[in-house]
């Protein structure tokens, strides 16, 4: 069995691949499909590919990473009969509520502008050199401890794992 | 950082004038989108880590290359090596767009042939390189693919006053790092002087699975520095060979595979522009993809490495996600152009690229009227013209 993990965002590969490289993410990094990460909303061409290098009788089971993936996954036919099973795992409302809560600034978000910013505006706002991009978000996740990243993660579940639905999965469950 | 941004070249060789290379992304490149192809040269500014150059036979791919290699060799050593079959008209017009270290500059020169020599006289076995020109702009990290446009340049008074030399090798000697993989010889002999000693540039374990990938009956090469070699097979006696007889042991798939592996290794490790012509030759399509996987995996590629290949194996397309990064040659009346798979096609992006190579959407295959022409003429060759 091997683990395609799959984010919908650049932000969200950033984090994943910084939980890895901290040694805090769930899964040994010798079970995800390459052993990595890949930035993709749907089964590419690319991924297919991969997925064909493995023994044939080997099974996946897909991971997605998004805000609200509220779109379909579309599994190829070529790859349908190895995907064991395909679990979503949601950072609602966007991704940028992580900064917000270890800035502490998620309550007042969440009171005052939820209704009329995204997330991430509000955290431009308050943080003008904030850059949704990989490297950004690398860099800023790479610079906390294992401890600092766990507690955002493990806040995020305490204050915001209600809006989840029933098969939306929280990010803690990924962490160690 | 150094990025190659766009060349644009007139009176080299069989590319026609004003023949043009633009680096930069041309689709759109959402910051949380699309990255892996990608490298973020600066803000809004962004180029491919793999580029791929795709044609029918002489098209213009390894001519293509054969510039963007001289090109760099210019930029870091100033010298632009006299070959006569570049030279199509009196000079070659270079143009080149770069960036290096927060800096955008646009460079202007010509390139003179070498006269013929009196009997006895000594010349450079460089070009001559008149009419230099460069301008230089502070990028303004909003700008992007316009800096042309929205930047104010300084012109840059330099001179190395040398005729043979560039004064791009002030700004560019350690910084535009280009490696180019050597060619075989029709017996298999490796052209690459350093394949052995490349041996020894990576961890010892690290090129022992290089190899064992490669070929798996391989226990260890070891090389020393001298001619001998120790090769070891599983299950078989150590043998002391000499180079040559290592390289007539080996398959050419082996020994190119091994080449390329560790290239990638110290390109990844270093950063830097790789060219490689023909990049499936003596392998298979699934080593190939497996290798540009490797630079298109950003926890791996760091260091801003790039690949720019050419290829007559269009499935190796099929692993691309942009589609502005492919660029196809044509020949057309003697004179080679050049087409962007983005910017010139416009077709459904969930067909396989390939699909669309072979169906001749981008009329690459070859010529119909005349592969039937070969065809009867075979059959009058095999059986009698009656």
């Amino acid at each position: 069995m091997k683990y395609l993990v799959m984010t919908e965002g650049t932000c969200e590969k950033a984090l994943i691949d910084v939980l890895i490289k901290k040694g805090i993410f769930s899964l040994p990094i010798e079970s995800l499909l390459y052993e990595q990460v890949f930035h993709a909303r749907q089964i590419k061409n690319s991924i297919i590919e991969r997925i064909n290098q493995l023994p044939v009788s080997e099974k996946i089971c897909i991971i997605r990473i998004g805000d609200t993936l509220t779109d379909e996954l579309d599994i190829p036919n070529d790859i349908r009969d190895r995907v064991e099973s395909c679990r979503k795992i949601c950072i609602k409302p966007e991704f940028e509520i992580l900064h917000l809560i270890y800035k502490k600034e998620d309550s007042n978000y969440i009171k005052k502008y939820k209704s009329k910013l995204k997330a991430s505006e509000y955290l431009y706002q308050i943080d003008c050199n904030y850059e949704k991009s990989y490297d950004h978000n690398y860099d800023f996740f790479d610079s906390l401890s294992e401890e600092e990243i766990k507690n955002i993660i493990k806040l995020y579940t305490s204050k915001r794992s209600k809006v989840h639905n029933k098969d939306e999965g929280i990010l803690e469950s990924l962490i160690k | 950082m150094f990025a190659l941004l766009k060349l644009k070249v007139s009176g080299f060789r069989m590319l026609s004038d004003d023949f043009t290379i633009d680096f930069v992304a041309k689709a759109r490149v959402n910051c949380n989108e699309d990255s892996n192809e990608i490298i973020r040269i600066d803000k809004n500014l962004y180029t491919y880590s793999i580029i791929a150059f795709t044609g029918s036979n002489s098209s213009g791919k390894s001519t293509t290359l054969d510039l963007i290699r001289d090109t760099l060799i210019l930029m870091k050593t100033g010298r632009w090596i006299y070959r006569n079959s570049d030279f199509n008209s009196s000079d070659i017009k270079m143009h080149i767009e770069f960036y290096l270290d927060g800096d955008i500059y646009i460079y202007d020169a010509n390139i003179l042939p070498i006269d013929d020599l009196a009997e006895g006289q000594i010349m450079s076995p460089f070009c001559k390189i008149i009419n230099e020109t460069l301008k230089y702009a502070r990028y303004d990290g909003k700008c992007g693919k316009h800096y042309l446009n929205d930047l104010k340049f300084d012109v840059d008074y330099h001179a190395t006053g040398i005729e043979d030399t560039s004064k791009l090798i002030f700004l560019c000697k350690d910084k535009s790092n280009g490696y180019y993989l050597p060619e075989f010889s029709k017996n298999g002999v490796l052209v690459n002087k350093l394949f052995f000693e490349s041996l020894n540039f990576l961890g010892n374990e690290l090129t022992m699975e290089i190899i064992r990938l490669l070929d798996d009956s391989i226990e260890y090469i070891n090389f020393d520095g001298t001619d001998s070699v120790i090769l070891k097979r599983f299950n078989s006696k150590e043998m002391t060979l000499t180079k040559k007889e290592v390289l007539s042991v080996l398959s050419n798939g082996t020994i190119k595979g091994i080449d390329l592996y560790i290239r990638v290794a110290i390109l990844l490790k270093n950063g830097g522009i790789m060219v490689i012509d023909e990049i499936e030759n003596c392998f298979h399509k699934n080593l190939v993809n497996n290798l540009l996987f490797l630079i298109t995996d950003k926890t791996l590629n760091k260091n801003n490495a790039q690949i720019i290949f050419s290829t007559h194996y269009v499935e190796i397309l099929d692993i691309f996600d942009r589609r502005d990064n492919i660029f196809i040659l044509h020949k057309i009346n003697n004179e080679i152009f050049l087409e962007n798979l983005y910017e010139d096609y416009e077709f459904r992006t969930e067909i396989l690229k390939s699909k669309k190579f072979n169906n001749n959407t981008f009329n690459t295959l070859l010529n119909y009227d005349q592969l039937m022409k070969v065809k009867r003429l075979l059959k009058n060759e095999i059986f009698g013209n009656d």
